[in-house]
């Protein structure tokens, strides 16, 4: 469904990611690595929200290497954001509201409603986004890009900044998504953060791809 | 005929280098965009027209009692009031206004003034020059020498600490409101002064300063894309001040 | 009655009362409602982009230049719409382009055209019988204050309504989440390019239209229109925003307040311009605060 082929990625002479490839073939895939090691900088190119200096990414055989992000939205691979950017000066639910735009279509509002409620915020539908604690920002996140009713859900170290009791918070979240046939795509620093999760692992470190384990 | 255009245009790059600097300094140091600073300028033509012609050099000093007055004020003013680069720019532009208004109501009775004093002309090597621009031109070199030095000095690693991350430097134990304090009154004091002599060679009025600031912050975007810090800033800012002007000059 | 149709009734009531007033309140009215329609085309950059314009003299100033010019040159007044349109084409591009700086420098690169406007515009001259144009500017013959207040005033009602109509659209919702965050926008799936400019050509239509008003009016433009003052008005009437209509009312009170304190000393108005600038952080902070 999703091919990353040969995709490098140099800022400045500084080469953060060389000549990397997998295939999203199972639902869930994790991409474990080292800070530094170019996690998030593939993310972002499989977004669309950085330019490969090479390399192709195709989903459904289709080259979509030179596609802006919000077009990539529409084809259904979305990207949440390690540290999340909600709009801050939007209600809660006018937050998730802009993620179902994308779709179209009628009763925006109470899909957004139930999308809250799916994701335990509903009682925060009238807070404006800047009150909300990191926790519930992460949901915001969730919540916003799951509206947006993806193929493929990127996230960038969904658990980062997060204490234990949001974390698993999240944990159980992303597991409903399994659960619902979201493919999926997260990064994180180990195998450990992932292993309840992901049907397979790829090892990243340094910009190039070390291991690739997939179950199944 | 063309060696005396470049010379022209040469001495305004000079005038024009010598504004831009108290511009960079409070854009770097005191993080906001001056947009009073052609207020300042245009408050140091007008103590010339008052006070030149009875005191001569003398009324300097009263051109470094008011500018400092309204230095102060505009310090004390960003210090209580603006709390970001855009709040501390639109203060300065109110303050700008202030005195751009408190000099027309001052001046009912005439908007454009003339400050009549026969201006010496030197001719060097075949070329002739204005006093006033030969005292700018030495005003520039006295200023590059003391900021080459001030950033050699000991002060100099604190002043690149503020320019590169106030609040790190805060953290860090430097003093940063003496430096933006500095900042603000000596580049207040520098626009007067140009001001004062310019005060000769073109009508006086109250919004005479907008088009130096404007060209002051074109120049000051051209030299930004260097990003450089210390005193190489300053040096590029002249250069790209001079070559600014004989391009325009040319024009 | 909900929020939104008390503030229409209440912009309706506005308009509707200079109607019955003698001729110098009826011009002072239609005065308010041309910087009114300019100060909204400026706050709908604002609050619906994020992005603080100092350069809105640019579509409004030089709407009116154009038009006075072309009027000069006898062409009919219904070719001014036209003029007025390509002159927010124009803007629009150039408020676009900017755009791709960030919002501190987009403040000042706005402002600079503002500037260099005012610094240029008297050297727009034509060279006729005699020298038109200059410091002096361009005259246009008077058209009747009536006929010129009821455009004015649609204009405005116009103007108002499409941006409560646009604030709670779809559109009006996507603009607001560029405002916030460009990437995360653009990361969710929304066409910021697309957004800014309409944006823009939004802000920028309005803001000529409201210059083309503001000659018509005057039957007399000069670079004056560029100057700090006419870049800073809307910035200034929109000190204590909240909705809509508090803009439109900061800037009737603005220009009645202008023209109470010409009386007493000609330009004191700009001391009060200058005294609400140096305070608008505190005013803004409150503002935000409580909207």
């Amino acid at each position: 469904m999703l091919v990353v082929k040969n995709v490098s990625k140099t800022y400045n002479s500084n080469v953060v990611l060389k000549d990397v490839s997998l295939e999203l073939k199972k639902r869930i895939l994790g991409i474990v690595g080292p800070n530094g090691s170019g996690k998030s900088t593939l993310l972002r190119i499989i977004a669309g929200l950085e330019k490969p200096s090479c390399g192709k990414i195709l989903f459904r055989d289709k080259d979509i290497t030179r596609l802006n992000a919000n077009k990539r939205v529409e084809l259904g691979i979305v990207y949440a954001f390690q540290i999340p950017r909600p709009f801050y000066r939007l209600t809660v639910l006018e937050n998730v509201m802009i993620g179902c735009l994308i779709r179209n279509g009628e009763n925006i509002r109470e899909r957004a409603i139930k999308i809250c409620k799916m994701m335990g915020i509903d009682h925060l539908i009238n807070a404006k986004a800047k009150v909300l604690s990191q926790g519930e920002l992460k949901l915001l996140e969730l919540a916003r890009v799951i509206a947006t009713e993806p193929e493929i859900i990127l996230l960038d170290e969904p658990f980062a900044a997060l204490d234990k009791k949001n974390a698993k918070v999240v944990k159980e979240k992303l597991l409903e998504f399994k659960r619902m046939n979201y493919r999926m795509l997260i990064t994180a620093h180990r195998f450990k953060i992932l292993r309840d999760i992901a049907d397979g692992f790829v090892e990243i470190k340094e910009g190039k791809i070390r291991r690739y384990h997939v179950e199944g | 005929m063309e060696i005396n255009y470049l010379i022209i245009n040469f001495f305004s790059g000079i005038f024009l280098a010598l504004f831009t600097i108290g511009l960079i300094s409070n854009f770097k140091i005191a993080k906001f965009l001056n947009l009073s600073y052609g207020s300042f300028f245009a408050l140091g033509a007008y103590v010339a027209y008052h006070f030149f012609l009875s005191l001569h050099l003398l009324s300097i000093l009263i051109l470094l009692f008011i500018s400092s007055i309204f230095g102060i004020l505009l310090y004390v003013l960003l210090k209580k009031i603006g709390n970001d680069v855009l709040s501390s720019t639109i203060v300065s532009l109110g303050l700008g206004i202030l005195i751009e208004e408190i000099l027309r109501l001052t001046h009912v009775t005439g908007y454009f003034l003339i400050l009549d004093v026969p201006i010496k002309v030197y001719e060097i090597a075949g070329v002739k020059m204005a006093q006033w621009e030969l005292v700018q031109f030495f005003m520039l070199i006295t200023i590059l020498t003391i900021l080459y030095a001030l950033y050699k000095s000991k002060y100099g690693i604190k002043i690149k600490f503020v320019e590169e991350d106030v609040e790190l430097a805060t953290i860090y134990g430097v003093n940063i409101n003496v430096y933006q304090f500095s900042s603000i009154l000596l580049a207040c004091i520098l626009s007067s002064v140009l001001g004062f002599l310019s005060s000769t060679t073109q009508a006086i009025f109250p919004s005479m300063g907008w088009g130096v600031l404007v060209s002051g912050i074109i120049v000051l975007a051209i030299a930004s894309q260097f990003r450089l810090v210390g005193f190489k800033q300053y040096l590029v800012l002249a250069i790209v001040s001079i070559a600014y002007a004989e391009i325009i000059g040319w024009f | 009655m909900s929020k939104k149709t008390l503030e229409i009734a209440a912009l309706i009531v506005i308009l509707v009362i200079p109607m019955f007033l003698n001729f110098y309140y009826l011009w002072l009215f239609c005065l308010a409602s041309i910087f009114a329609t300019y100060t909204l085309s400026w706050f709908l950059m604002e609050k619906l982009c994020g992005r603080t314009s100092f350069g809105h003299t640019l579509p409004f100033g030089l709407t009116a230049y154009i038009a006075a010019i072309a009027i000069f040159f006898k062409y009919p007044l219904y070719l001014m719409p036209l003029i007025a349109l390509l002159v927010a084409m124009v803007s629009a591009t150039i408020f676009y382009a900017t755009s791709f700086l960030d919002r501190v420098k987009f403040v000042f690169a706005t402002f600079l055209y503002s500037i260099v406007l005012w610094e240029f515009a008297p050297f727009v001259v034509i060279k006729g019988d005699v020298l038109y144009g200059g410091e002096e500017g361009f005259s246009i013959p008077m058209l009747p204050t009536k006929a010129v207040y009821l455009f004015s005033s649609c204009l405005l009602f116009v103007t108002f309504v499409f941006l409560i109509v646009l604030h709670n659209s779809k559109l009006g919702l996507k603009m607001m989440a560029v405002r916030d965050d460009e990437e995360a926008a653009l990361a969710i799936g929304i066409n910021v390019k697309q957004i800014k400019v309409l944006n823009c050509v939004f802000s920028s239509l309005f803001a000529s239209f409201a210059g083309l008003m503001y000659i018509l009016h005057f039957s007399h433009v000069d670079p004056d229109i560029f100057s700090v003052e006419n870049a800073v008005f809307p910035f200034i009437a929109s000190v204590f925003a909240g909705g809509y209509l508090v803009p439109v009312i900061g800037s009737y009170i603005l220009i009645f307040a202008s023209k109470y304190l010409n009386s007493i000393l000609p330009q004191f108005h700009l001391f009060l311009y200058a005294i609400i600038l140096i305070i608008s952080p505190k005013l803004r902070r409150f503002s935000n605060a409580r909207g």
